[in-house]
Formats: structure tokens, sequence, C-alpha cells
């Protein structure tokens, strides 16, 4: 059993005893001033006095069995046992100084007071640091009094938000304020708590008292994680003091020391959860859901002139954004022609959405359709095509929409459909597939088809 | 007037003070101008009032819209929004401190609760709570994300509806309709790109709801309908025939390029492509309004009947509007406000009534929008102006299973474009009394709805009067737990 340092744990209860008779005698002395019969709050002083002495032996003692236990900085703990052994030493010496002294006075009631009171204050505040760390008083602090204090003040505007979402590193922007914000109290440099200092990187990896706080790629035998993820009643759980950490931030260690816990590792969506998908959404504002393809385009401007050729012909062309140049392409006369179509490779480039929706395409006229790279979605409903128009289709690499309803396609064409890669949804109401190839199909494509309602 | 009076108006006015100020002015200082810049000034490049901004702000999910308000406001709490406990409740005295504070419309002295009046069952894959009032509209939950915590301020028709659909709960704001198509411009140039729709009788706020406010009167909506004729005064008269007519606007629009060019005047813009667009509406409308031409099994689908001013027949209609390029179409159903003052006009027997009157429109809407691959690039709105109270009302001491307005938690919900599916947003308390888990305001579903478009609600500006107003005013979030990342 280790006595010492069971008794040396009743110093920060006890502790408060000989602060709150310094109080009392403070107090006390500082009303008898203003009373001409001084006789009874001199006996209360004394007393009190008497009481600081005796409390602060036993205070002085269970703080040096404490002390025994390490974990504290060195600098500190010395400056804090001395303050302490000087509040006892100066209480007794009060003692004595106010039976000696005959001419005892105002002035000397106010020195001795003064003197006692910061004393005090002084072991407090670094009895505070012993067990708090230096930051935490001031750690939410306005900046003008952590300027003033000599505190680093964190400008605010620098957040995570402000960032592209892109160019945030796993560990310097999440991990390591995270570890400031949470653990860098007893895990510091001076104060390395159960031999583990989070204050660089490189200390991740070096062997502590109870094992390797990281270990690249192996979560099992990453100490810190198994610490920061145990049950919060378990007595090894960590952080002991504070505010666990978040379910998201030990997503994102997790995250982070599977794919190796490199220092300049990012998140990258193919290796993330979901779940973790959703978490940084919601707590980090960071969506790294891969982006659809037309939010990735880049193309060039285009001349008005150009678009101006195609709306006389029958088009009609909207633009998709200020800040792209994609087009909404449809025609919107009865009949097409090779001519309106040879007209789109004007634009091709540009054109994400086609609509050549009831115009009289034919399959031929279909073959005719230019290189359209960037297309997405195309509109080819009541129109008279057919199976042999699908082979077309092929050449658009990021079609995810086709609507074909109200045209001849049957079976065989759908076949043809589903080996495009890019393909999400399909409309085939009033064609001529059916429900069971439908069935049969949906099993091993990822394209939602929509067969639309019986006629 | 007659001509002849009309000319000697016209003479007369020639010699009025107000005509020589007006016109003098404008001319001298399109003179002074003119010389200055070397003449050609005001040659036939004129602006086009619908060019609006045209492009919208970022990628849009949506190119169509589909309004359907439910004006009079249905009771939430018979469709949607199934609170076992407040059936529990039924006929127990409503506790005081959920009266402190509030006002209500009719609600006096204690109201007793009322429990649902309808019968609850899950649907879909998503399990979604619908009543037996709502059937048909069953089949569909799967396509549709309910928003279950919606509130406003206005505890009253008119305002309510004037807040839901102008932004402002006084008249005289532009309708979102009018802003969309401000920001958009309309993708068909023969047909008007906010048409309006009317159902179940006259609004309460009447045609204000669908105005341009200060915007260019160009972006207001035109209110077409299923019985007679499409639109009101756009026949010929007799013995002018379409040429005659051409030729007409083709000369009233000369002598308005004229006035245009004097006075500079952006009205006389809009004027002169009303004209424009009138003209050929005339051609474009009884086409695309005539459901005649729809197959039987078009018209089954959604119980439309030719010739009628039904919901269904205007859901039909919407569908009809979409497909040829109209970019918002607005509906209005009247007669939702079920204070059951009489017998049979409360929440059991004239609510029950009223939904079958909508169930099957509606829920053929969302069908035939899918099946022609409309749904993804249309947004569809449904809600009334605010919800009923989880309590009785009881107007003349005697209640007749009314509720009373309420504005603090109602369901509204929304489908296509880009708005996630089978899903629900937001949670009221056990009695369905206010929201306790994603609330929205009626400025976040306007900021939505623009969203969807591709418009910034807080870009989407027009100066007017020494400062930029814009539909939400100073609030309103985009609701973007509903939101799918699909264009």
């Amino acid at each position: 059993m280790e006595i010492d340092l069971f008794l040396g744990r009743f110093h920060p209860l006890l502790v408060h005893l000989p602060i709150g008779f310094i109080v009392l005698t403070v107090v006390i002395e500082i009303i008898g001033l203003f009373k001409n019969d001084k006789k009874i709050y001199d006996r209360i002083v004394q007393y009190s006095l008497i009481a600081v002495m005796v409390s602060g032996l036993i205070t002085i003692a269970t703080g040096l069995l404490l002390s025994q236990g390490g974990d504290y900085a060195a600098d500190t703990l010395w400056q804090h046992k001395w303050l302490g052994i000087g509040v006892v030493v100066f209480s007794a010496l009060a003692y004595v100084l106010k039976i000696k002294i005959r001419t005892y006075n105002n002035k000397h009631s106010i020195f001795i007071s003064s003197v006692l009171i910061i004393l005090v204050g002084l072991t407090g505040h670094q009895g505070g640091v012993l067990t708090h760390g230096q930051d935490y008083l001031l750690a939410y602090a306005p900046d003008a009094l952590k300027k003033l204090a000599g505190m680093d003040v964190v400008d605010s505007n620098k957040g995570i938000q402000h960032k592209n979402q892109d160019s945030v590193l796993i560990y310097r922007d999440i991990i390591q304020p995270m570890f400031e914000q949470k653990c860098t109290t007893c895990h510091n440099n001076e104060k390395q708590k159960g031999g583990l200092d989070l204050t660089a990187y490189r200390h991740l990896f070096i062997e502590t008292e109870s094992g390797y706080p990281i270990v690249q790629s192996v979560l099992e035998e990453s100490e810190l994680f198994k610490r920061i993820s145990l049950p919060l009643d378990n007595k090894k759980f960590m952080p002991t003091k504070g505010k666990p950490l978040s379910y998201s931030e030990i997503k994102i260690l997790d995250y982070w020391i599977n794919m190796g816990a490199d220092s300049l590792a990012v998140f990258d969506h193919k290796n993330m959860t979901p779940e973790l998908l959703q978490l940084m959404i919601r707590d980090y504002n960071l969506d790294y859901n891969p982006k659809p393809y037309i939010e990735t385009i880049v193309v060039e401007e285009i001349g008005e002139q150009k678009v101006g050729i195609l709306i006389e012909n029958g088009f009609s062309v909207d633009r998709l954004g200020e800040d792209n140049f994609l087009f909404d392409v449809s025609y919107d006369r009865a009949t097409i022609g090779e001519e309106q179509i040879s007209l789109l490779k004007e634009i091709g480039d540009n054109i994400t959405t086609l609509n050549l929706s009831n115009c009289g395409l034919t399959n031929e006229l279909l073959a005719q359709l230019p290189e359209l790279k960037n297309l997405t979605k195309i509109d080819l409903h009541s129109n008279p095509i057919s199976d042999d128009a699908i082979q077309q289709l092929h050449r658009y690499k990021h079609l995810e929409v086709i609507n074909l309803y109200d045209t001849e396609v049957s079976n065989d064409g759908l076949k043809l459909l589903l080996d495009i890669d890019s393909l999400r949804r399909l409309y085939l109401w009033k064609t001529k597939v059916t429900q069971e190839m439908v069935d049969e199909s949906s099993n091993t494509a990822n394209v939602i088809i929509d067969l639309g309602g019986a006629i | 007037m007659d001509i002849f009076n009309e000319a000697h108006y016209r003479e007369s006015e020639y010699n009025t003070r107000r005509h020589f100020l007006k016109n003098c002015i404008s001319g001298m200082g399109a003179l002074t101008l003119g010389s200055m810049l070397g003449g050609d000034l005001f040659a036939n490049n004129l602006p086009r009032p619908m060019a609006g901004h045209d492009i919208p702000h970022f990628l849009p999910k949506a190119k169509h819209v589909i309004y359907l308000h439910m004006a009079g406001a249905p009771s939430q709490l018979e469709l949607f929004d199934h609170k076992p406990v407040l059936n529990k409740l039924n006929g127990q005295d409503c506790p005081p401190s959920l009266l402190e504070g509030k006002r209500f419309a009719f609600i006096r002295g204690t109201p007793k609760m009322l429990g649902s009046q309808a019968t609850f069952k899950q649907y879909g894959e998503s399990r979604t709570w619908i009543s037996n009032y709502l059937p048909k509209f069953a089949s569909v939950v799967d396509e549709i994300s309910f928003l279950k915590a919606v509130s406003t301020e206005e505890f009253n028709h008119a305002p309510a509806q004037f807040l839901m659909q102008t932004g402002s709960p006084r008249q005289g704001r532009p309708s979102l309709g009018s802003w969309a198509t401000y920001g958009l411009g309309s993708s068909n140039e023969n047909l008007p790109g906010f048409i309006v729709l009317l159902s179940g009788g006259v609004v309460t706020g009447g045609k204000r709801l669908w105005g341009s406010g200060f915007l260019p009167t160009v972006y207001q909506g035109v209110q077409c309908q299923s019985k007679g004729p499409a639109v009101r005064n756009l026949q010929n008269p007799k013995g002018v025939d379409a040429t005659l007519r051409k030729q007409t606007v083709e000369v009233i629009n000369k002598i308005n390029e004229q006035e245009y060019q004097e006075s500079r005047d952006p009205e006389i813009l809009t004027r002169m492509s009303q004209y424009e667009l009138a003209f050929k509406m005339q051609t474009s409308v009884p086409g695309v309004m005539s459901i005649d031409d729809e197959p039987d099994y078009i018209k089954n689908l959604y119980g439309a009947t030719p010739g009628e001013g039904s919901f269904a027949n205007n859901c039909l209609l919407a569908r009809r509007l979409v497909e040829n390029g109209v970019r918002f179409v607005q509906l209005y159903d009247e007669g939702w406000d079920t204070h059951g003052v009489s017998p049979g006009s409360g929440v059991d027997v004239g609510l029950k009534d009223k939904c079958s009157r909508i169930d099957q429109g509606m829920t053929a809407l969302l069908t035939d929008l899918k099946q022609r691959g409309l749904l993804e690039e249309t947004l569809i709105v449904w809600g009334g102006e605010f919800g009923r109270t989880p309590m009785m009302e009881a107007r003349s001491g005697q209640g007749f299973f009314g509720r009373d307005h309420h504005g603090e938690a109602f369901t509204m919900w929304m489908a296509g474009g880009g708005i996630k599916k089978g899903f629900t947003f937001g949670e009221t308390d056990e009695i369905g009394y206010s929201g306790i888990l994603g609330k929205v305001h009626v400025h976040d579903i306007q900021a939505t709805i623009l969203n969807q478009l591709g418009l910034d609600h807080e870009r989407l500006t027009f100066h007017f009067q020494g400062r930029d107003f814009r539909l939400t005013d100073v609030s309103g979030n985009v609701i973007k737990d509903i939101l799918t990342q699909q264009y």
C-alpha cells in the first residue's frame, strides 16, 4: 500500500484550511483597524494565526508526501514548496510580533496582512499551475488580458472553416490542436505524466511508461488510442480531467492512425467511412463526399456569337451558373436535322445536359451527335430510336442520366445501357423493356431504372 | 370612353402642364445627351426586361418549381404528424402553460385537447406515418422529404399567405415566383415564366400573392384557368384575326418604343414585352392549357375531367406547363380552413372530404413527373400558410371537431429537384404543439426553394426606395439537411 500517496492526495483538500484561516486573520485584523477597543480583535487574530500554523504544518506534510509521486514540473514544485513553508513561517512570525511589539499600530497591521495575502496568493497560484498547467487560468481570458500576461493570442479567424478543405492536414489542423486543448496540460515538455509528451509530433512514437503512444497503422497497439477510448469510469481512461475526446475526435484519431499517422496526411473519401464523412460535415463543416462530376468540370468561356447561332437554329442554351461556363441545351422545334446536330460541335465541351426529346430524332441522326466530353444528362424521349442507337451513347464517359421514355428501346437495349459505367438513372416508361428484365438487372447494376406506371 | 372622346382627350392633353413638364424636360435632356454622345444614341438596342439575371448564381438542382399551396391551412395532426399522446389527452382541458402569452385567432378561455380524427399507418421503405385521409399519397412517401416543424409568426390567413409567398406579412412585396423568374428568366419565350392556377375558391390573400411588387411587372404571375378561356381577356375581339392583331401589336410597340426613348421608363419595356408575350400566348396557351389531347390513362391517373376547374386538372396542367419550360407553377387550392363552426366542417368529415379532392391529383403529379424523368429537375413544394392547434376550437360554446390557426409548428413537404427521398426532418412535441427538433421558418423554406434553382437568396436582390430588397429580408437559412448531392 502506498500510504504516502494516499495521505499526499489529501493535500489539495487540506490546503483550503490554512487559506481560510489566513483570510479570517486578515479580515479580522482589518476590522480591528477601525475599532478603538482592539482587544477582542487581537485575540481572535492570535487564535486564528495559531490555527494557520497547525493546519499549515499538516498541509506541508501532506504536500511533501504528494510531491514524492513525481509527475510535477520541478521548478514550479520547488517554488510552491518554499512559498508554502514561507506562509507558515511568516504566520508564526506575525504571531510573535503581534505579542512582542508594544507599539503595534495600524502600519504594522497593514504590512503583516499584505504580506500574508501576497504569500498565500502566490503559493496558491503555483499550486494551481502544478495541477492544471501553465495556461489553465487565462486560457479563456479576453485577448487583451492574455496579451498583458504575455501569452500568445490565437487569431480565431484562422479557424479550420476558413481553409480550403483539401489543404487540411489531419495532424496539424485537427489532432495537434485537440492535444493542446485536452492533453498537453499534463503531457507536455515539462510535466511528462507517464513519460508522455504530446506537444510535438516526433514524441508520439517514443516509448512511454505504458507503451508506445502511437504505432503507425496498428490501432490495437497504440496506447494513446487505447486510453482515450476506454470506458469513462476506467481508471486508465484519459484524459482524467476536463472534457473527454468527442466521438468525432476519436474517430478522426482512429482514421489517422489506421492511415499510417503521417504528419502530412489528409482526408480522402475513398477510405473514409460514411459515418466519418458525416461527422466531418457536422462538427468541422468539411465535406469530403466525392463531388459529383459536374462540379469538377472546368471549361472555357464560349462567345455569344456561337450561342447565338444555336439559338437561331431552334436551340435554347442556358448557362448553369455564374461561376462556370456549362450549358443546358435543348432543342425546341418539332424536327431536328443533321445541320442542327452538327452545330452542337461548336460548344461541345460545355454541354453538360442535352435535351433532344420529341423532335423526330432517328438512330442515324443520333449517330451524328458529336463528341460531348462533359455530357452528364441526355433526354431523348419520344423519338423513333431503338436499341441500335444505344451503342452511340457509350461514347459519353460521364453520362449519368438517360431518358428514353416513349422510344422503341427493348430489353437488348437495356443490357447495352447498363454497360455504361457512369450511368445512375434511367427512364424507360413506354418502351419495350419488361419489368422482369428490370428486376433481373437491378440486382447487378447500381442504376435506378424507372419503368413508370402501367398504361 | 369611346374613340372620339379619347381623341379629344388626347388632343387637349397636349396643352396640360403635366404633359409639358414630362415631355419637354425629358425631351431636352435626351436632346442634350444625344448631341453630346454624337447622335445615334437610341438605336434599336433596347434592353430586354425579361433578361433579369438569366444566369443562376451556381449549379441548379431544379429547373422548375411546382408549389401546391393549400390555402386556409390544412391540419398537420390529421395528415402527417402522428401524435398518440394527443389522442389519449382527447377531451381534457388544455393546460394553462400552453396558453400563457399566446394569441389565437378564435380560441378564447380554456379549450379542450382534440385527438386526431384520422388513423395513421406507416408506409414505404421510409416507414413514414400517413393518415387514412391520404390513402393514395401514402404510396409515394418514399419520394418525399417532410418538414415536421415549420413555423410562422402570422396566425391570420392573408398575412400568413403573404409571408409564405412574398417573405413579408404585409402586401406589396414580389412573390416567390416573381423572384425566381426575375433571377432566371423564362425558358420558353412563348409562355410566361410564372403561371398561377386556382381551385376551390378565391384565395384570401388575393391576386397580390402572385404580384411582382416592386419588380418589373413582367415577372408577375399570370393566372390561367382550366375552366373557360385559359387566360382571361386574351381572345381577339370579333372581326380581328391573328394578322391584324400582330400588326396592331407591332404599331403599338413602335409607339411605345418612341415613348421609352423619351422617358426611359423601364415599365414601358415591360409593357412592350407583355404585348408581344400576350400575342404569342394567344396561340401557345390554349394548346398547353387544353388537357383534351391527354390520353385517357393519364386523365384517369390524375382524376382529371376536361372543362373542370379542379385541383386534379390543375395538377395535370402543372405537369404540362413544366414540360413546356414554365419556370414556376403556383397552385392554390382554397378551402382548408377547418374551424368546425358547424357539424361536418371540422377536421373530421370536412377535412377528409377536402383531402379526397387532392389526394389523387397530387399523387399523380409526382408519379407522372417521375416516369417522365421530370421529377428530378422539378421541385415540388406542398403546404399551407400555417398549421392547426392540438386544441379544439369551440367558437359558439359547442365545438364540431374544429382546430384553430396555429403557426408554431406545422408540416410541409418537398420532393424532386435535389431533395432527399423518403426523409423526415424535424419533430414536434408529444401533442404537436411546437417544434422540438429541426425547426425551420418560412424564410428557410424560401431560401431552400431559391437554392434549388441555383439562386443565392442573399444575393438575389432588387434596389428599391433606397435599399436592396430580397425575398427572405434579413433571415433565411437553406435547409441543407433535406438536400442531396445529386444533380
